[in-house]
């Protein structure tokens, strides 16, 4: 039977959802400060109103539930699902207030995908956004990178009533520390530190190449933040081919690689112990399903006359499939030529290696390789058994932070989520078909969504028809929630909306049962 | 041999009329954006059209090696090609609000000066007009998508729009932010009393 949700439930719920508004409001400060340094007096008025406008929405929320309480695990997994989109609606009030978005909801779209790290815009003439615009997407792919979550509880948000049903509900399981404040803290510090240490190699590499030093210092960190994060979005409107520089794709590379493996298994490796990375089942998984997946990429590409020579396929290649395979969804190919030059095999594989994406525990999305390992190794364990013999016990153990066995719970698990990814992928592929798009352009444009890859056939635009903007925005955020709490939320919701019978049948029901 | 002298006189007068009838009548209106005339084309040659940024983004196969003209907006930065001396990408923005579209141009270094302003949030880029080689997938540059310019001329120069600080556009904003922090203040004001 579902629990409904109460009254009370509704108030806690929309209690530490206020706090989070309230301190989406405070983080407009960055923007802010950033219009005040490089004069851009419009960009600061529109901060200003919005940080106003999240204060007093989240003040508001807050007194709903004056004593905060401890969150238990229902309403934890509510104020997850709800804390993606009710602080993607409050980002998205200052960018709808420039003339870069035909609507609010072109905005709330451009939103979504920058917290869950799509990365995908339809934002008209990006070259023109202010500074300060700038800054606050990339603020915002930070925080939906670490995780919403995970940043509130770094920065003790959530105060002491958090526990890991909270930290869980994000998608998250592995602990890098025994507390999760503690953890949390650790991921929002180090990928801070990652970022910060290749802004700087990336802003004296862009100076080298004759960008301004301020430019080249602004466009370093947006560009780290985007490749650590696995967001794939640039300031210029061209992507990564504005800097036509190797060095700068060599640095992206290394940061899309780190930013999609696991944090856990990071941390190890920062304690010395690098052994543990070459163990880890879902790394070798990995491996191994990315240079399967290469070596078909470039078989695909050389069917094409797009390069000329074998190093150049392999140097475009490469840092093509790196970006689709951790999901980041950076490009040197534009949309157009995805669509009609690419081989239709090579964009396939783009599409089957963003659907499985990177490491869990990472900022990578997709259905995530350690499930992809799992479901494997249950399928092996299940041929094991009928070639054993029938009093034979199978005990099937793996590597991933420690030594694990490999359970029945697990298992069904990671089916559960990986059924709900392909469904996800062939309804928002339909759905695409149906408006007439080319069958292989849904398909891959459907994945980029889910899977939050963000590479783009052109299906996506401001011109695109309401409702695919809507499932798509839906599959961002589903496919970055990964389904079950999502889905557990909204039975719920459906359950508590349900009225219910009135008490002398209920009684009567009970006693029947008896 | 008098109506032979008149009819001379009339081919004359003709020829005279003629050169002094305007020359509009003739050539399409140059204000007309579908039909745009470039001023500096030489005599020796056809008509070359400007081609729209657009249309080369969408990736059109037609285009593909052929001498295009494209008119565009500066934006960004001027980026130095380390892998090739002397040479510097430019981006060019379509400046048709309903054909959208940027493209990387690759320019010689003394070009480069042509730019006196690059778009950006505040500020318009020189326009540019540039005749070059347009390749959907180029082979020196691993399968990008630019232009190589061969000759580039200014067309308009950039603006750079000034701002002004006024600060009746902060009021609203101000107004609202202390509302925010009222209601902040009077939360834990609540919650204090109730601890």
């Amino acid at each position: 039977m579902w629990q409904r949700y109460t009254l009370y439930d509704v108030r806690v719920i929309c209690h530490y959802l206020g706090v989070l508004i309230q301190y989406t409001g405070l983080a407009m400060i960055i923007p802010f400060v950033t219009a005040l340094i490089f004069s851009e007096w419009e960009p600061a008025s529109r901060y200003l109103i919005s940080i106003g406008l999240a204060l007093c929405l989240g003040s508001g929320l807050r007194m709903l539930r004056i004593e905060s309480g401890r969150l238990n695990r229902q309403q934890a997994i509510a104020v997850t699902v709800f804390a993606w989109i009710v602080v993607a609606c409050v980002a998205a009030v200052p960018l709808s207030l420039t003339n870069h978005y035909n609507s609010y909801g072109d905005a709330l779209f451009d939103s979504i995908a920058l917290f869950t790290t799509t990365g995908l815009s339809i934002m008209s003439d990006p070259d023109h956004l202010s500074i300060a615009d700038n800054m606050w997407r990339f603020a915002a792919a930070y925080a939906g990178g670490v995780g919403l979550i995970v940043v509130g509880m770094s920065f003790g948000l959530f105060g002491r009533v958090s526990d890991s049903s909270l930290y869980e509900s994000e998608g998250r399981s592995d602990h890098v520390l025994p507390n999760v404040v503690e953890t949390a803290r650790f991921i929002a510090l180090f990928s801070a530190s990652a970022i910060a240490v290749a802004s700087v190699i990336l802003a004296i590499a862009l100076t080298v190449h004759g960008i301004e030093p301020v430019r080249a210092a602004l466009q370093g960190v947006w560009l780290s933040i985007a490749g650590f994060m696995t967001v794939g979005m640039t300031a210029p409107s061209t992507n990564i081919v504005y800097y036509h520089s190797t060095f700068v794709e060599l640095v992206l590379m290394v940061l899309m690689v780190m930013g999609s493996i696991n944090f856990a298994v990071q941390s190890e490796i920062l304690h010395g112990r690098v052994g543990s990375l070459f163990r880890d089942t879902e790394i070798k998984a990995g491996i191994i399903w990315s240079a399967v997946m290469l070596v078909i990429f470039i078989f695909a590409l050389s069917a094409s006359n797009l390069f000329n020579s074998l190093p150049d396929m392999l140097r475009t290649g490469l840092f093509n499939f790196v970006a689709a395979v951790t999901t980041t969804g950076f490009t040197k190919l534009t949309s157009s030529q995805l669509a009609t030059i690419v081989p239709s095999g090579a964009l396939l594989v783009f599409a089957i290696a963003m659907a499985v994406g990177g490491s869990s525990g990472s900022t990578a999305g997709g259905v995530k390789l350690k499930r992809v390992a799992v479901i494997a190794l249950s399928a092996y364990e299940t041929l094991k058994s009928v070639a054993s013999p029938q009093s034979a016990r199978l005990v099937t153990n793996y590597h991933h932070i420690g030594r694990r066995r490999l359970g029945e719970d697990e298992v069904k698990s990671a089916m559960t989520v990986f059924i709900m990814f392909v469904l996800v992928y062939i309804v928002g592929a339909l759905v695409g078909v149906a408006y007439g798009y080319d069958a292989v352009s849904a398909v891959t444009e459907s994945i980029a969504m889910a899977s939050n890859g963000g590479i783009s056939t052109g299906i996506t635009s401001a011109d695109m028809p309401a409702l695919l903007k809507v499932v798509y925005a839906i599959e961002m955020w589903a496919g970055r929630l990964e389904y079950v709490t999502l889905l557990a939320v909204g039975i719920k919701i459906f359950v508590s909306l349900k009225p219910r019978a009135p008490k002398r049948l209920r009684q009567w029901r009970k006693d029947r049962s008896r | 041999m008098k109506s032979r002298a008149l009819s001379a006189a009339l081919c004359a007068l003709a020829l005279v009329v003629a050169c002094a009838l305007p020359t509009a009548a003739a050539w399409a209106d140059d204000n007309d954006s579908a039909n745009v005339i470039n001023p500096l084309q030489m005599p020796d040659n056809s008509f070359l059209y400007d081609t729209s940024i657009y249309d080369l983004i969408n990736a059109d196969p037609t285009y593909e090696g052929s001498t295009v003209q494209i008119t565009g907006e500066v934006v960004g930065d001027a980026v130095h090609d380390l892998e090739d001396e002397g040479k510097t990408w430019l981006t060019l923005s379509s400046t048709d609000k309903k054909a959208p579209g940027s493209i990387s141009v690759l320019v010689d270094d003394d070009d480069v000066s042509l730019v006196d302003t690059y778009g950006a949030f505040d500020k318009t880029g020189t326009i540019l007009r540039v005749k070059g080689t347009y390749h959907l997938s180029c082979s020196e540059h691993e399968g990008t998508m630019d232009v190589h310019a061969d000759s580039v001329t200014a067309v308009t120069e950039g603006q750079t729009h000034e701002e002004e600080f006024d600060f009746d556009d902060f009021v609203p904003g101000i107004i609202v932010c202390a509302v925010g922090l009222v209601l902040a203040i009077a939360y834990y004001i609540m919650r204090e009393r109730n601890l």
